[in-house]
C-alpha cells in the first residue's frame, strides 16, 4: 500500500512502518560488509506487495506476520550474510 | 462337517463380515465366500469386473506467493480401484497424477509421526490413519487444521504450538541423580500411571478442536499440552512437581478448558486428553 497522505496514518499503516523501522534496527546489529545486502533484500520485501490495496486488512496482516516471522528469524546473530 | 456348518451359518447370520481367524484352513475357501457372499453382495463383482470406482474430493487450497487470492476448494476425482484404503494415499496420489502443487505434511504413513493432521469431513485426524468412505455419492470435504494460520494449502503454522510445548519444560528435572550412576528407578505402579500418556505424538489434532483454544490460543495451552503436562506431574522421577503446578496457577494457562471434551472425542491415538486436565485440576486443588 502506498502511503499518500503523510498525516494521517491508519493502524494497520503504523504497523507495516513499526515493521520496517524494526528491520532497519536489526540490519544495524549485522556485519558491515553485509548491511547493504540485508538492506536491498529489505526493500525488495516490502516493495513486492506496494500494490495491495490498503482495505484488503487479511492480506496485509498476513504479510505482516510473516514480516516478523522472518525478522526473527534473520535477527539471529547467526545470520550473516543474505543473497540477492 | 455337520456341525461346522451349522455353527457357520449360526455366525453369518449374526456377524456380517467379520470372519473369525481361527477357522481350519479346509473350511476356510467355502466359509469365507459365503459369509462375503452375504455381507458385501457389491464388492466381488465391482473387483471382477474392474470399473472404475471414482471418488469425489474437495481440498482446502491457498497459495502464499498470491497473498491477494482467497482460500478455495479444488475438486478432484479418484478411482478407488487404484488407490489405498486411506486418506493420505488418496491425496498422495492427487499429487502425483493430477496436481503437483497440492502441499501437506506426511512422513510415517503409519499414525505414529503425527504429521499428516487434518480436518477430514469435519473431524481432525490422521489422514493416513482415516480410511475413504467408499460412498461414492459422497464428496469428502479436506481442510487444514481449525483456527490455525495456513502456510499454505493443508499446512497449518504449528510454531505457537511448539512455543508452548517448550514453555511446559517436558523434561526431567531432578536435584540429583542415582549415585551408581545407572537409571532413575520407577515402581511397575508407577509406570503404569504414564499408560495414555506417553503415547501422544505431538499432532495438535485434539489442541485445534477445542473451541476455546480457538478464542484463546496465546494463554491457553490446549489439551495436547495439557496431556503433556500432566504426564511430567504424574511422573515418580520427577522432581519439580511443584514448580510445574505454579506455572499453572493463572487464570489461563489450564482454567480455560471448560470440559467441551472435543479433544477426547477427536484423538486419533484413542488417548484422553479430557481426562488429564480434570485430573490435573484435582491436583490443583488438593
Amino acid at each position: 500500500m502506498v502511503v499518500k497522505r503523510v498525516g494521517r496514518l491508519t493502524g494497520l499503516q503504523r504497523d507495516v512502518l513499526s515493521l520496517y523501522r524494526s528491520c532497519l534496527r536489526a540490519i544495524r546489529k549485522k556485519p558491515p560488509e553485509s548491511k547493504r545486502n540485508f538492506l536491498i533484500f529489505t526493500r525488495r520485501q516490502f516493495e513486492q506487495h506496494i500494490d495491495i490495496s490498503k482495505s484488503d486488512f487479511t492480506t496485509i496482516e498476513y504479510l505482516l506476520r510473516k514480516g516478523h516471522h522472518q525478522l526473527e528469524t534473520f535477527s539471529n546473530d547467526g545470520v550473516r550474510n543474505v543473497a540477492v | 462337517m455337520n456341525t461346522c456348518r451349522t455353527s457357520l451359518a449360526v455366525m453369518s447370520s449374526v456377524i456380517a463380515g467379520s470372519v473369525p481367524r481361527m477357522m481350519s484352513s479346509s473350511m476356510r475357501a467355502g466359509a469365507i465366500s459365503s459369509v462375503r457372499g452375504m455381507a458385501t453382495a457389491t464388492s466381488e463383482p465391482a473387483r471382477a469386473a474392474n470399473s472404475p470406482r471414482m471418488k469425489k474430493f474437495k481440498i482446502y487450497r491457498w497459495n502464499p506467493d498470491e497473498p491477494t487470492s482467497k482460500p478455495s476448494m479444488q475438486d478432484f476425482e479418484v478411482d478407488l480401484n487404484e488407490c489405498g484404503p486411506m486418506m493420505l494415499d488418496a491425496i498422495i496420489k492427487i499429487k502425483n497424477e493430477q496436481d503437483a502443487t497440492l502441499t501437506f505434511r506426511r512422513s510415517c504413513r503409519e499414525g505414529i509421526c503425527g504429521s499428516c493432521a487434518m480436518n477430514i469431513n469435519g473431524t481432525n485426524t490422521l489422514a493416513c490413519l482415516c480410511r475413504i468412505d467408499a460412498d461414492l455419492t459422497q464428496t469428502t470435504k479436506v481442510y487444514p487444521l481449525p483456527h490455525m494460520f495456513v502456510v499454505k494449502d493443508l499446512v497449518p503454522d504449528l510454531t505457537q504450538f511448539y512455543k508452548q510445548y517448550k514453555s511446559i519444560k517436558p523434561y526431567l528435572q531432578r536435584k540429583d541423580y542415582p549415585e551408581d550412576g545407572k537409571e532413575t528407578l520407577q515402581s511397575i505402579e508407577d509406570r503404569k500411571k504414564l499408560d495414555g500418556l506417553y503415547e501422544c505424538i505431538l499432532c495438535a489434532c485434539c489442541s485445534t478442536s477445542c473451541p476455546s483454544y480457538w478464542w484463546n490460543q496465546s494463554e491457553y495451552l490446549g489439551p495436547a499440552i495439557l496431556l503433556q503436562t500432566y504426564r511430567w506431574l504424574v511422573d515418580s522421577r520427577d522432581h519439580a512437581t511443584e514448580e510445574r503446578k505454579l506455572a499453572l496457577e493463572n487464570s489461563m494457562s489450564l482454567y480455560r478448558c471448560h470440559t467441551i471434551m472435543n479433544c477426547s472425542r477427536t484423538c486419533p491415538k484413542g488417548l484422553n486428553p479430557g481426562l488429564a486436565i480434570a485430573q490435573i485440576k484435582k491436583s490443583m486443588a488438593l
